[in-house]
């Protein structure tokens, strides 16, 4: 009777012992469920991102082909387009003899376009109330020019045939993106490269070329930002206005953005 | 717990550990290369999705047209418009600063994915939304840009369960087989082990004839052999001990007997004489029965003694003159020799020596004698004697009624006659052959009979030969 | 008077059986092997058997065979004492078991309750003009009863049946009374009674310094 009772319980633990082995995978499963989920992993083949140049972007493209087509005219060539249209590419005068003068519209746009990079953090406001200031103090006349590829150039003089340039600015007309600035005022004011030209990328929507650095052990290692997959350079300078010929002593601000080569600097 | 089923559970649980772990193995290696091939094709689409976004954005750059949230948020929601043919992709595209929270430019991420759970660039995870599993990665996009694109990964865990489910069934059948597979198995194996305990049980209940007869070439064959030797061993003891208990049983028997029938006859005449007084004749009868009942006894009481001193004691043997011992012997027999019609004695010197007791010698011939004088009244009795290598035959031939063939073996035994009523006449106590069988076996031989009926009987006693020893010593 | 077949080896209790049988008055005849007796049993009809078990020839336990077919009573006479024996012999349809050694009174004793059992007894003692019915236990006389006490009866029963000797008086008071006996007086006195009750003053004799003797006819 004990014995069998004995028995009994034996085979039922047998039995127990059995269902529990064959559920063995069950368990497998549910162990390395638990531990797969929530699991961080790299990516076997992380993708790499494009490499833009600077022909992916349209400012840096104009400006590219400015300075080819400008070369080619000088040896006299044609330019073509890739549609197969030829022709000469005409810069636009830079004196104010050969540029229109500006209307009040116009001058309006070059302040907004001003007021644009005054937002951006890219001119600091002292600078901007300084021109401003100068600008109103003696009505200075402001004249214009185009070249054949868009490119609008602003010039404001103190007077009417004054040497003396207060402003100069090249935009490009159809983005409105500003390409260069040349402020000259009495009084100079603080800018840090540093801070402005990051600025002027991000402005120009160049930062997409990810590789905005100083370009250490050159010329510009104080005052430029050189992108090496845009083949470009950003120079933000300030100094002693040598160029104006007037009696008193000037300021200058000078911001310039380029295609530029390592092979050329060098 | 029987043996069989021992085995069987054993069987049983070591086939389903090693199927279990096995197919737990090979369906989670499956299981890996399944998910291992869906990542490929994940990462491929992962990698479709940022090439995309990323040439859309480069061609919005070159165009210098302004790259606009809502723009690029359209432009998720439009690649992602078209079902493929693959397993369903989500996607959710932020800016690389401004994380999660802060609002996606575009996604149709579940909510419960926190900005903890999901991946950092270059990353991938597996995140549980409801009952399906995705597949999540991540990757940093031009002008810091962050993609997610996550997968599906139900139909794998689908498909692993089918294949679980497949497996179970799998292993119950292979259960069941293994379980009957082995209980056949256990059976014939244990077979000739509960034969063996069958046949040792009823050994053990006293029927020691019985033989286990497994006859397999394993241990369980040895074990019935040694049992088999053993049950042998056993009934030979048991039938030994059986035959010792019916020749004692017979010995107290024939002694009662023997003892009984004198006294019923000594105790009777003695009663008549003390009760009246018969006539001369008839007293003279009661004196004479009294009288030859207390001989036989004193006869009986004296070989009885003989026979059981002989039993008990250890002899001291030494060398003896078989010459001498017979000559005593002789002298002795004579009244016994008178008494039976004057039969001859011839005996035959040899100077032999044996190694024996003088006294017990001369008792084993001159019993030899007297039984030869019962046997035939007026032959000769020859008593000769010789030496066959280290043994002496000495023998005891007469001319008598001889023994018949059947009673010959019995003839030793104590009490044994082979005709009692003239064995009684002759005063014999059917003790003498006894005797003469114990003295011989007591001096290390054997005492033989070979007789035919009608012409007589020989006697042999075989004796251990010594040389004659140096004058002077023992005689 | 019943015939009683004697079969013993031993020549000396055989003897013995017969010869104290005869005096209580029985006709005996003895055979002294299993064979002999066969062929007395085969030839005669007795009224009871007297069997010794380890018989030459044929046993104790053939000759019974022999004899249940006829109804002969038997009685085992036997040195083997065990009850094993006993219960075989009584089983195969022995009357009564006497173990060796016995006592000639008590042989006696089993013959005639076997007898009287069977209903082949009735047996009844004479002498001279007197009988004794030992199964009515009455004494007649010329045909007319005789009142006697029970010791006087038994006194009586001894001496006839052991006519014509001379019976010791211990003896005779040993077996009347039993125990010692204490004086002679008692068996004197009864003794006298007899005699007078029976008118048998010359027939039991007194024999000088033994005792006395019912006188052969």
């Amino acid at each position: 009777m004990k014995r069998n009772r004995k028995r009994g319980w034996m085979l039922a633990l047998c039995a127990a012992a059995i269902v529990p082995l064959a559920a063995i995978p069950l368990g497998w499963f549910a162990l390395t469920d638990a531990a797969m989920v929530g699991q961080t992993h790299t990516q076997q083949t992380p993708y790499t991102s494009l490499v833009p140049t600077g022909d992916d972007y349209y400012l840096l493209r104009q400006l590219n082909t400015r300075v080819e087509l400008a070369w080619r005219n000088y040896n006299g060539q044609m330019y073509s387009t890739e549609d197969g249209v030829e022709g000469m590419y005409f810069s636009g005068a830079t004196y104010s003899g050969g540029m229109t003068y500006a209307d009040a519209d116009m001058q309006q746009y070059r302040d907004e376009v001003l007021q644009t990079l005054v937002d951006g953090g890219v001119l600091p406001q002292a600078w901007w109330d300084q021109v401003k200031e100068e600008i109103d103090y003696w009505a200075a006349p402001t004249y214009y020019s185009t070249d054949s590829l868009g490119f609008l150039r602003l010039k404001t003089y103190v007077g009417e045939n004054s040497q003396t340039c207060l402003l100069n600015m090249e935009v490009d007309s159809r983005t409105g993106k500003v390409v260069a600035l040349w402020i000259s005022a009495l009084q100079r004011h603080e800018i840090d490269p540093a801070v402005a030209l990051p600025a002027w990328v991000e402005l120009n929507e160049l930062d997409g070329l990810g590789d905005w650095t100083v370009p250490t052990g050159t010329d510009y290692e104080q005052s430029g930002l050189y992108s090496e997959n845009g083949q470009a350079l950003m120079t933000c300078a300030t100094g002693e206005d040598t160029f104006s010929s007037s009696g008193e002593t000037r300021q200058f601000l000078s911001l310039q953005l380029g295609p530029y080569t390592k092979e050329v600097s060098g | 717990m029987r043996f069989s089923e021992k085995l069987v559970c054993t069987i049983l649980l070591v086939v389903v550990t090693f199927f279990a772990l096995g197919g737990s193995a090979l369906l989670y290696g499956d299981f890996q290369d399944r998910l291992s091939s869906l990542a490929d094709q994940e990462q491929n689409r992962h990698d479709m999705l940022c090439y995309t976004l990323e040439n859309e954005i480069l061609s919005l750059h070159r165009q210098g047209e302004a790259v606009t949230e809502s723009g690029l948020g359209s432009f998720c929601a439009d690649l992602l418009e078209p079902a493929e043919g693959g397993t369903a992709q989500l996607a959710a595209l932020y800016h690389t600063d401004r994380q999660m929270g802060q609002g996606a430019v575009y996604s149709c991420l579940p909510a419960v994915w926190g900005a903890s759970m999901l991946p950092g660039s270059g990353q991938q995870a597996i995140l549980r939304s409801g009952d399906s599993l995705w597949r999540v990665y991540c990757t940093d996009l031009l002008d810091g840009w962050t993609l997610y694109s996550a997968y599906d990964l139900s139909e794998a865990f689908a498909a692993r369960s089918r294949s679980l489910q497949r497996f179970l069934l799998l292993e119950a059948a292979v259960v069941i087989g293994a379980a009957a597979a082995a209980a056949i198995f256990s059976r014939k194996l244990i077979r000739p082990l509960a034969l063996l305990n069958q046949a040792s049980r009823r050994i053990a209940a006293g029927d020691y004839a019985l033989r286990t007869n497994v006859r397999t070439d394993d241990e369980i064959g040895q074990l019935s052999e040694s049992f088999d030797s053993m049950a042998a061993a056993v009934q030979d003891k048991v039938a030994a001990l059986e035959l010792s208990v019916q020749q004692r049983e017979d010995f107290m028997g024939a002694f009662t007997h023997e003892l009984k029938t004198p006294m019923t006859g000594i105790l009777g005449y003695a009663d008549l004489l003390r009760s009246m007084q018969p006539d001369p004749a008839e007293q003279r009868e009661a004196a004479g029965a009294i009288y030859h009942e207390a001989h036989r006894l004193e006869s009986l009481s004296g070989k009885l003694l003989q026979l059981l001193h002989l039993d008990e004691e250890e002899l001291a043997l030494g060398p003896v003159a078989l010459d001498r011992a017979v000559t005593m012997a002789v002298k002795a027999a004579r009244p016994a020799l008178e008494q039976n019609g004057h039969a001859r004695v011839e005996t035959l010197s040899t100077g032999l020596w044996v190694q024996g007791d003088t006294d017990l010698l001369c008792d084993l011939v001159l019993n030899l004698i007297t039984n030869a004088a019962k046997a035939g009244p007026g032959g000769t009795i020859t008593v000769s004697a010789e030496q066959a290598g280290r043994t002496v035959l000495l023998r005891v031939r007469d001319q008598g009624c001889g023994i018949p063939a059947d009673q010959l073996a019995r003839v030793t035994e104590p009490f044994y006659m082979v005709d009692k009523s003239r064995a009684r006449k002759q005063g014999g106590s059917g003790l003498g052959l006894a005797l003469c069988s114990r003295i011989a076996q007591a001096h290390g031989g054997t005492l033989t009979i070979d007789s035919a009926p009608g012409k007589g009987t020989a006697v042999t006693v075989t004796l251990q030969a010594v040389s004659k020893p140096e004058e002077g010593g023992a005689s | 008077m019943n015939r009683i077949l004697i079969v013993e080896d031993e020549q000396t209790i055989s003897r013995l059986i017969e010869v104290s049988l005869t005096r209580a008055g029985y006709a005996c005849t003895v055979a002294n092997d299993g064979v002999k007796a066969a062929d007395l049993i085969q030839d005669n009809d007795f009224d009871l058997a007297l069997l010794d078990i380890m018989l030459p020839g044929l046993d104790g336990y053939d000759l019974l065979e022999y004899l249940r077919p006829m109804g002969t009573p038997v009685i085992f006479i036997t040195a083997k004492s065990s009850v094993k024996d006993r219960v075989r012999g009584l089983s195969l349809g022995a009357d009564d078991y006497l173990v060796k050694p016995f006592e000639v009174e008590e042989l006696i004793a089993r013959v005639e309750a076997v007898l009287r059992r069977t209903g082949q007894g009735g047996q009844t003692l004479t002498a001279f003009d007197v009988t004794l019915d030992l199964t009515e236990r009455r004494v007649m006389r010329g045909g007319e009863p005789v009142d006697l006490t029970p010791r006087e009866f038994a006194l009586l029963e001894q001496l006839m049946r052991n006519r014509g000797a001379a019976l010791y008086r211990d003896v005779l008071y040993e077996r009347v009374w039993g125990g010692e006996m204490a004086d002679t007086r008692t068996l004197d006195l009864h003794i006298q009674r007899l005699r007078k009750k029976l008118d048998w003053h010359d027939k039991i004799e007194t024999v000088y310094r033994v005792g006395y003797r019912l006188k052969k006819e």
